[in-house]
């Protein structure tokens, strides 16, 4: 008996190698993919953009236009890439438009309380992260969070506009900043 | 290759640190890497290089877990609230574009009560990626319904029209007694096209009918006798023609809205001749009315033929497609496919669920508020929504929150439905532009029942200084001994009074907006109706009406320093301090400074004794800042 399992979209869409024949519209598809990939491009759009809700909104408008691109038919290549690319392209056109730095700056901060302890070491704590990462460049820090991400060094320039090249630089370069800098 | 590859000396060299993390990465090309690992085999120095270019790593991800808040990972996906935006945003890339024409005019007019932007449905059939319908399996009638449904959306995947034409369809209704008499109710007919939608029936009147429309390619004529008369059907099928407006089609997407709040998960098949039918009961005394809805379709193609509900009062009434054919899309038809302006969020269609039930908006006075309610109202604080703007936060009849109103301009309504898209709660929102606002739709009074006309109007803050007959606003000798420097122009000057009015009368029109919003944020957060809230959504309406209460003795002293500015008369800085608690008092306040620095600052309004309209005006500043 042929089944009608709803097929991971992750699949469809190339996250694996599974082949799979779309058996759901479009809008589904995208909805599917959108629960699947968000979590990772949720964290790495709250290091630029500094708040959930804003990054969320970011996710959400990057799903928006897979949802364009796959209507028009039009290929994606390399989907991670091209979801990092342009999810990363619209935190900072939201960081440019609220006239803001990227996240290095301390608006995540200045939202915390310290309700107990706890929370206050983690404040302290941020802090000092803060302060460290601080010591990188936007590059460094950019091409650090996107490989930690997961992403190749071809992902990662596609991303950035650099050379592969150039990104295993910023990364040995990044890396040397935080040498043995324990919290 | 280097000469000091060639040699091998490479392996005296160590390798740098881009290497090293290159091959921890798999970055390096084969070979590359090689050599990398050779060296790495034969040296301990390198070896613990890249070591503590691991530590390196593993530290920064310590770092990057730090900074994210804990919280990120265990809030779950807001799946459904990305599913509308997606599905708004499905409806806005097909509502069409800017294009007109006289007959199109002629059309919207007419059509007005009919017409219906399809977009959402459509669009979800259209962008449907086109199954590969494998029919590897011989169905049998025990096929569940769900599969059915499936393989007779993929049939509407597969059939869309081609680019370059219309689709036509003519859709029988008929009703079915309890003695299995079937009567002829009309023929709808309508088109459609794959980007842009129309809703144009024919009439093939069989009893007295509604108006209605008919179209040709080539004009548009009324018929005034398609639908079936008012009062002629069941309320469920009023609700339910209501919901498809006036234009019932067989689709799945469409069977599938109709069912979606059945309340039931029953489902049946059965194969019947050379068709087969689901089945969908609904819950018993389900609200809508209905007790079952069914569609079949052809066996062998799948094609969806004919939808049949059973209403509880008068049996069952079916649609059946009867016609179904395709035309060329002709330079008529493409014009009005052009149709541009059909608001892109379906106000109409807004009603819970398959807009069968019919949801109604609740007062202050009868509910209580929650913590949706806080939150839509909260997120149009942010916009300054309240200031002056008759847009309302509707508790409903269903526990919904529905957030309606017009505004002034498409990029507010823009701005006002992004805010509210972003909560993580689905909010029905229907907030246009008045020319936008689609005929028949309801406006709800408001719900704390403030006549409309209490809203101070937006934006007037425009001055006259002088209407050339030379008689002058009241103050203007003061301002002008104000602003003036040696050698100012008169023109120069003029323009320097008329801002510095201008300024003047936006800071008492602002004073004046936000005591409006208080008065209303008390009644619509009253202690009553916030009573049983979380603390987390009570302290948020308190907010808002203290953030209001903030500008205006921010924008009290502002006027109070503008003043002394220009008469040296201050008022005591000292004295702010507890607010005034009584919204109504405040509001009234308001009132009289607005009209009192209209008064002294443009000829609008009758001039009395400026002396005395001043002393009254920094009395009652003093007032509403104590």
């Amino acid at each position: 008996m042929h089944s009608e399992r709803i097929l991971n979209p992750a699949a469809i869409l190339g996250f694996s190698k599974t082949e799979a024949p779309h058996k759901l519209p479009l809008e589904e598809v995208v909805v599917e993919a959108y629960v699947s990939v968000r979590p990772a491009l949720l964290s790495y759009l709250y290091h630029i953009v500094g708040s959930t809700s804003e990054a969320e909104d970011v996710v959400q408008i990057t799903f928006l236009k897979l949802f364009n691109q796959l209507q028009k038919n039009a290929e994606i290549l390399e989907l991670r890439g091209w979801l990092y690319k342009v999810a990363h392209n619209l935190a900072i056109d939201s960081l440019r438009r609220h006239g803001r730095e990227e996240s290095a700056s301390t608006e995540w901060l200045d939202g915390l309380t310290a309700a107990d302890d706890s929370a206050e070491d983690r404040m302290i704590r941020r802090q000092q992260v803060r302060q460290i990462l601080g010591g990188l460049n936007e590059r460094e820090r950019r091409c650090l969070m996107l490989r930690a991400e997961g992403l190749s060094y071809k992902e990662i320039g596609d991303v950035l506009e650099i050379s592969a090249k150039s990104v295993s630089v910023y990364l040995t370069r990044g890396l040397k900043k935080i040498e043995g800098r324990a919290l | 290759m280097t000469e000091t590859q060639k040699l091998g000396l490479d392996n005296f060299k160590h390798l740098d640190d881009a290497v090293l993390l290159s091959l921890l990465d798999g970055e390096l090309a084969s070979a590359e890497q090689k050599r990398a690992e050779d060296h790495l085999a034969a040296c301990w120095t390198c070896r613990d290089r890249q070591t503590q270019l691991q530590g390196s790593i593993g530290q920064f991800l310590t770092f990057r877990e730090t900074l994210l808040p804990e919280d990120i990972a265990s809030v779950p996906a807001p799946v459904e609230q990305f599913r509308q935006r997606l599905s708004r945003h499905v409806e806005e890339r097909f509502a069409a574009r800017s294009r007109g024409s006289k007959m199109l005019e002629n059309f919207r007019e007419m059509a007005g009560a009919l017409v219906w932007s399809r977009q959402a449905a459509l669009a979800a059939v259209v962008v449907a990626v086109v199954l590969a319908v494998t029919f590897t399996d011989v169905l049998t009638s025990t096929a569940s319904a769900e599969t059915l449904l499936l393989r007779a959306q993929s049939f509407e995947s597969a059939h869309l029209p081609s680019a370059g034409s219309v689709r036509l369809r003519s859709i029988k209704m008929e009703h079915v007694d309890a003695r299995h008499q079937t009567q002829d109710l009309g023929t709808f007919e309508y088109a459609t096209d794959s980007g842009d939608t129309l809703y144009v029936t024919r009439g093939t009147a069989v009893a007295d009918r509604k108006s209605g429309l008919l179209i040709h390619a080539t004009g548009v004529v009324d018929t005034s006798k398609v639908l079936p008369q008012e009062g002629a059907l069941p309320a469920s099928m009023e609700r339910y023609l209501e919901a498809e407006q006036w234009l019932p089609d067989v689709s799945v997407s469409e069977f599938r809205k109709l069912v979606a709040a059945r309340q039931s998960t029953d489902t049946s098949s059965k194969k019947s001749g050379s068709a087969y039918e689901v089945s969908y009961p609904f819950a018993p005394g389900h609200s809508s009315g209905i007790r079952e809805a069914r569609l079949e379709m052809d066996a062998k193609t799948y094609e969806p033929e004919r939808v049949s509900i059973v209403t509880v009062e008068a049996g069952e009434f079916r649609f059946t497609q009867v016609a179904e054919t395709s035309a060329p899309r002709t330079e008529e038809w493409a014009r009005i496919f052009g149709e541009p302006t059909l608001p892109a969020t379906r106000i109409h269609g807004g009603q819970s669920g398959t807009g069968l039930t019919k949801v109604t908006p609740l007062t202050y006075a009868n509910s209580v508020a929650s913590e949706q309610e806080v939150a839509a109202a909260a997120a149009l604080h942010k916009l300054d929504a309240c200031l002056g703007e008759e847009i309302y936060v509707f508790p409903m009849s269903d526990g919904t929150v529905l957030v309606q109103g017009l505004v002034d301009r498409p990029e507010r309504r823009n701005a006002i439905r992004t805010a509210l898209g972003k909560l993580s709660f689905p909010v029905n929102v229907q907030v246009s532009t008045s020319q936008e606002w689609a005929r028949g739709a309801t406006l709800y009074p408001a719900p704390d029942q403030l006549a409309a006309a209490n809203a101070p109007r937006g934006n007037d803050a425009r001055v006259t200084i002088a209407d050339g007959s030379g008689r002058e606003i009241p103050l203007y000798d003061e301002i002008s001994r104000h602003v003036g420097k040696p050698g100012t122009t008169e023109e120069e000057l003029h323009q320097r009074v008329a801002s510095f009015s201008n300024e003047a009368v936006t800071l008492s029109r602002k004073t004046l907006l936000h005591a409006w919003a208080v008065r209303r944020l008390d009644t619509e957060f009253s202690e009553r109706r916030i009573a049983q809230l979380p603390t987390a959504a009570r302290q948020t309406a308190e907010r808002l009406r203290n953030e209001h209460r903030q500008a205006i003795s921010k924008l009290t002293r502002q006027q109070a320093e503008l003043l002394a500015s220009l008469t040296g008369h201050a008022m005591d800085p000292t004295s702010v301090g507890e607010h005034l608690q009584d919204a109504e008092v405040l509001l009234r306040l308001a009132e009289q400074q607005n009209l009192l620095m209209r008064r002294l600052f443009t000829m609008s309004d009758p001039a009395g004794d400026t002396e005395a309209s001043l002393n009254q005006l920094f009395e009652t500043l003093h007032q509403i800042s104590r």
